[in-house]
């Protein structure tokens, strides 16, 4: 594979995580356009410590770390709100990110961090992609998992079943910001730089695409979307207007013809509540299969 | 008083914007982010139409930010026949298309910001020993009277009254016989066409128009009405009048890198102190 289709792949990887990353955010409820923000936090977190302690451990823990901070920040910022507003927020947040980001000197105002080490390659890209598919799986296994979707269809029932809806929705924001921050390192150390630019908003509305058209509900959906769209764009050379009408068509005919995403559940409910294993709703406490000592009886005259 | 009149000028255009984006949000209760595509889409047509006269240059953007409307409208209702939360589905097909139109807007253009004709009266005046110029006095004041117009409409129209209706309560409007889908229909193409004046008065001010600035251009119209109140035409004025005092504020006492910071935490103190704006919903 020439070195050119690598770079290509290692790109569609770094898309594939970040689309994983807003839609695991979907399944809480939050409709997020600032991961990308997240993302370059964490790029940039990560290049300001390889560039001040030269410690390419702990640079990755940096853009990470970055990336679960700013999630969290969000996260707080928008757990009192939901729907519209709060997507609404994330944007606004984005923005603001940006803004405030091009005016540090520190990290190099609008030219952004260059001179990174160019230390990622193929082979780190599908290692960091198998990791968040990992991570998707165990938290499949986790009531989170089910906490999710009631986080995100009724907050009211996650707490009467004794869960709490702040802690999950800021481990949903944790999770999601996690696995931005590792696109966002995989992002610095693959081009050498990271700029303001690379927290724009175009970005995080590309992920999402991917997001809803790969499907939200499911592990790898979004990753093999993200995947394929990104290979194809960028090995037929497609340019940027293209790509956003590419984008925006295969977004629209996938909404019209299966709502839940290509490879997610064919569901037209934006949150699906089904799960496999529940075999239906929880039997009664007076039911007369609960109660101790009790026989069914038929009926007498 | 530099920073009183330039904010309250500043703040009438971005007050416009934000009554237009108000306008759908009654209708919809969301934000139709197609309309943050007007603004240079209105911009560019006028460019096209450069060799034309004004009149044929004012009515072909007013036309496509019609047409705008009336697709978007329809595509997102044909995606809502079978997705569920219709709000956040109008959100995300809304930013779709705003990329497509994005993308047309770049090829028409090139990718390059292109000047087009002065629509906007030159010159300037000195004001209380202000100099303010004659292109931002125009464009505030027909922001101010569009949206004293559009009031007028929507609180003693039948139109207006239905809008307002829906507004409220749309099961409770739909029972009485408003008929949902027009009103939504009547403002989706109401904002479209005040997005696309704010867009025509936006080329004019920076006389130049960016085919990449569509979202970004839109924003501070979204903040100041979701600051004022969303949907109540008084909270868009309110909003848009706070934005602009704010943006011109920390543009001279500050700097301009983070004006669009400190709107925007602005907008996050609001949402979690009081989340339906300064003057709440209508």
């Amino acid at each position: 594979m020439s070195a050119a289709s690598q770079y290509i792949l290692l790109l569609s990887i770094i898309n594939a995580i970040g689309a994983w990353s807003v839609a695991f955010c979907i399944r809480g409820g939050l409709l997020s356009a600032s991961h990308a923000a997240i993302a370059g936090a964490g790029g940039y977190a990560a290049g300001w410590t390889i560039l001040h302690a030269n410690n390419y451990f702990l640079a990755w823990l940096a853009g990470i770390g970055a990336g679960i901070v700013l999630a969290l920040v969000l996260g707080l910022a928008t757990v009192r709100i939901r729907g519209l507003l709060a997507a609404v927020a994330t944007l606004v947040l984005g923005e603001a990110l940006i803004a405030s980001i091009s005016g540090i000197q520190a990290l190099g105002a609008d030219i952004g961090l260059t001179g990174l080490p160019l230390r990622v390659g193929l082979d780190q890209g599908i290692v960091a992609l198998a990791v968040v598919i990992v991570l998707g799986m165990v938290v499949y296994k986790t009531r989170l998992s089910i906490q999710l979707p009631l986080l995100a269809n009724s907050r009211d029932v996650l707490a009467s079943v004794g869960s709490r809806p702040t802690s999950s929705y800021l481990a949903m924001m944790a999770i999601s910001g996690a696995a931005a921050g590792i696109a966002g390192v995989l992002n610095a150390f693959s081009a050498g730089l990271v700029q303001p630019s690379d927290l724009a908003i175009d970005t995080s509305l590309t992920w999402l695409i991917y997001a809803v058209v790969g499907g939200a509900f499911s592990n790898i959906g979004p990753i093999v979307v993200a995947l394929a769209m990104t290979e194809i764009e960028l090995q037929s050379g497609l340019g940027e207007p293209a790509q956003l009408l590419i984008n925006g068509a295969v977004l629209i005919v996938v909404l019209v013809v299966r709502p839940g995403g290509l490879l997610g559940r064919h569901s037209t409910r934006l949150v699906d509540t089904r799960r496999r294993g529940l075999r239906g709703p929880p039997t009664s406490a007076f039911s007369r299969a609960r109660w101790p000592g009790r026989r069914s009886r038929a009926p007498t005259e | 008083m530099n920073l009183l009149l330039n904010g309250l000028l500043d703040g009438l255009n971005i007050s416009l914007v934000a009554f237009a984006f108000g306008v759908v949000w009654a209708a919809i209760k969301t934000v139709n982010v197609v309309q943050a595509e007007v603004i240079p889409a209105c911009g560019v047509a006028l460019w096209v139409c450069r060799n034309d006269g004004m009149l044929t240059q004012y009515v072909v953007a007013i036309l496509i930010a019609i047409a705008l409307a009336v697709a978007s409208f329809v595509i997102v209702r044909l995606v809502l026949r079978r997705a569920p939360d219709p709000r956040l589905m109008t959100l995300i097909v809304s930013i779709a298309l705003t990329g497509m139109i994005g993308a047309v807007l770049q090829v028409i253009t090139s990718s390059q910001t292109v000047s087009p004709p002065k629509v906007l009266p030159a010159g300037f005046i000195n004001v209380a020993g202000v100099t303010l110029t004659w292109d931002y006095i125009t464009a505030g004041l027909v922001s101010a009277g569009l949206m004293a117009v559009g009031y007028v409409v929507l609180r003693f129209s039948r139109a207006g009254l239905a809008l307002r209706s829906t507004a409220h309560d749309s099961i409770i409007a739909a029972a009485n016989g408003v008929d949902g889908r027009r009103v939504a229909l009547f403002a989706t193409v109401v904002g479209f066409a005040l997005a696309g004046t704010a867009g025509i008065m936006q080329a004019g001010l920076t006389h130049g128009v960016d085919p990449f600035s569509g979202l970004d251009g839109a924003l501070e119209g979204i903040v100041a009405m979701l600051i004022g109140g969303a949907g109540n035409p008084l909270g868009a004025v309110a909003g848009g009048l706070a934005v602009g005092f704010v943006d011109t504020a920390v543009t001279i006492y500050v700097g301009g890198t983070f004006a669009s910071a400190i709107i925007f935490a602005a907008l996050v103190v609001v949402i979690l102190i009081r989340p339906a704006g300064i003057i709440g919903e209508w």
